[in-house]
């Protein structure tokens, strides 16, 4: 029942923390692409593959933030989704990192990837592609 | 020498550096108990969940018939080639583990690629991650609909994938073949008169053995931003062939009346007497299905309708459908849902007649509640009603009306 309890908290302080954040998706500066927001959908969820996504682990507010506002849906839909292709062999999640220096650095070395931060985090070293609010 | 094989799985990521390995998981611990219902032949109120493995529930807990923990496994041989093996480990097999799958994925180029091994068979909408708890918002499929003794095959996928405007599609053909033995599901079906028609009281045991031959298919899904949707059809061989009993109507006196009937199940040596070479089961069978996800704001609709036609004497028919919605809050999801089978006989055999011979439905109200990001607990109310009782047909296959509630906790990892 505590552990119950925890997890309720736990939970409620999450939802407080994706409600104030304010994120970037980023790209290598050297796309010129446009990219709408029904792409990053798609290859947040497998369904393009024209660009390599990357995301932050589950334990960053950030990514809560990112898949309600930007996929349209909660992060415990997309892990079901992502479960669904894993385990019949048609497709992986898009590489897990832990802070978003991480995704700024894996973004600014890898000429198709996509990314996204906190926009107080962005870098020169990256293209802001859009801003989610 | 199971265990030695895994052993050995975990430690080759270390020993061979060359192969990328990725390895990820699910689990499912699940209990349930049957809350009301009518009792079944056998003097038991069962809920069936699970007939190809013949799990059940009855009035006690009981937490050993449909948990599991699976463990998968991807190598990357080199750029095109990917070996995957799954591991499960089920509660009913006394936490034995199993290789379920093993297959080799071969990419032809970027959107076309060939499987070759052991991989769920692609039948119903969500046949193919069936046992994936965590990947839908139930415990289990609906129970009348996902009965099938056959899940698995063993054969050649070929998939291509596509864009087209705003869809992505995917489209698979598929072959193979699956041989099922010592299946225990068939004492239900015997038991209740599904094809012996045995006396009332009389219970029985035996394993039948299944096969489903020259299975050959396709599969094409479409998906956009709100809609995932998916038809399928496959046609196969069924045979089946089981432990048998006879009933030897001795009439000593020739007055044409039978004096004494004699039940016969084993043969002199003791061994049960085996249908052998006359089949049970001995038709093609055809599967057609249409099913799919819509994706709205707050909810999200899944349906699934399927036509299952056997090419046996009595043209037997199994329309089956399905319907559930779902509210998604962010951590709590509440969802109904209502599934109907049913068996219609529409070829006269031998003055057999034609109509509806089986019909049941499950009607289902639960709450899945996302404890973290990878895991679900899931509380479910299952309320299972016959309805295939009514004259002048009487039930081909009598189940009891029960109502089960269950609890699970889903996970990945």
């Amino acid at each position: 029942m505590k552990l119950l309890k925890l997890s309720f908290l736990l939970a409620g302080c999450l939802a407080v923390q994706t409600a104030q954040a304010d994120l970037v998706i980023v790209v290598h500066p050297s796309m010129n692409e446009s990219i709408t927001i029904d792409d990053i959908s798609r290859v947040y969820t497998g369904r393009s593959s024209v660009l390599e996504p990357v995301n932050l682990s589950d334990a960053n507010p950030i990514r809560g933030a990112f898949d309600e506002k930007a996929l349209g849906r909660t992060s415990s839909q997309i892990k079901a989704h992502w479960s669904k292709l894993v385990f019949t062999g048609k497709g992986s999640p898009p590489k897990e990192f832990a802070s978003e220096e991480e995704v700024l650095n894996y973004v600014a070395n890898n000429e198709f990837s996509i990314g996204y931060v906190d926009s107080s985090k962005v870098s020169s070293s990256v293209k802001v592609l859009h801003t989610v609010k | 020498m199971k265990y030695i094989i895994i052993v050995l799985l975990f430690c080759l990521p270390t020993t061979l550096q060359a192969v990328d390995f990725k390895v990820s998981g699910y689990g499912s611990i699940v209990g349930g108990k049957v809350v009301s219902g009518d009792l079944d032949p056998s003097g038991e109120i069962e809920f069936q969940v699970d007939f190809y493995d013949y799990a059940y529930y009855v009035e006690d807990w009981a937490w050993d018939k449909e948990s599991l923990v699976a463990l998968q496994m991807v190598a990357s041989i080199n750029n095109r080639l990917d070996a995957t093996i799954q591991l499960v480990a089920k509660a009913a097999d006394e936490w034995s583990p199993d290789i379920d799958w093993f297959y080799l994925t071969y990419k032809l180029n970027d959107s076309s690629k060939i499987m070759a091994g052991r991989r769920m068979l692609p039948m119903y909408y969500f046949s193919e991650y069936m046992e994936v708890g965590f990947a839908y918002p139930w415990i289990r499929p609906p129970a009348n609909l996902y009965w099938w003794e056959i899940t698995q095959f063993n054969g050649l996928t070929y998939l291509y994938n596509f864009e087209l405007g705003n869809w992505n599609l995917d489209f698979s053909a598929f072959m193979g073949e699956e041989t099922q033995t010592n299946i225990k599901s068939h004492d239900f079906w015997r038991n209740r008169g599904g094809y012996y028609f045995p006396p009332a009281g009389v219970y029985i045991s035996g394993t039948a053995d299944v096969s489903w031959s020259d299975i050959i298919g396709v599969n094409l899904a479409a998906a956009n931003d709100w809609l995932d949707i998916r038809a399928s059809y496959f046609s196969t061989r069924y045979t089946t062939t089981s432990d048998v009993m006879f009933f030897d109507e001795l009439d000593s006196n020739g007055d044409g009346i039978a004096d004494a009937v004699i039940e016969r199940r084993t043969n002199p040596d003791g061994t049960p007497i085996r249908s052998g070479q006359w089949s049970l089961t001995d038709f093609d069978l055809s599967f057609y299905g249409l099913g799919g996800s819509m994706y709205f704001k707050y909810a999200t609709v899944l349906f699934d309708y399927n036509y299952v036609t056997y090419d046996d004497g009595y043209g037997s028919r199994f329309p089956t459908f399905y319907v559930s919605a779902i509210y998604n809050h962010d951590t709590w999801q509440p969802y109904v849902g209502m599934s109907q089978a049913k068996l219609k006989i529409t070829e006269d055999f031998d003055g057999f007649g034609t109509g509806e011979a089986e019909e049941h439905q499950i009607i289902t109200l639960g709450l899945r509640y996302n404890v973290m990001a990878n895991a679900a607990l899931k509380f479910e109310l299952n309320k299972f009603k016959d309805k295939g009782d009514r004259s002048p047909w009487y039930d081909f296959s009598y189940h009891n009306d029960a109502t089960l509630f269950s609890v699970a906790l889903d996970f990945i990892f």
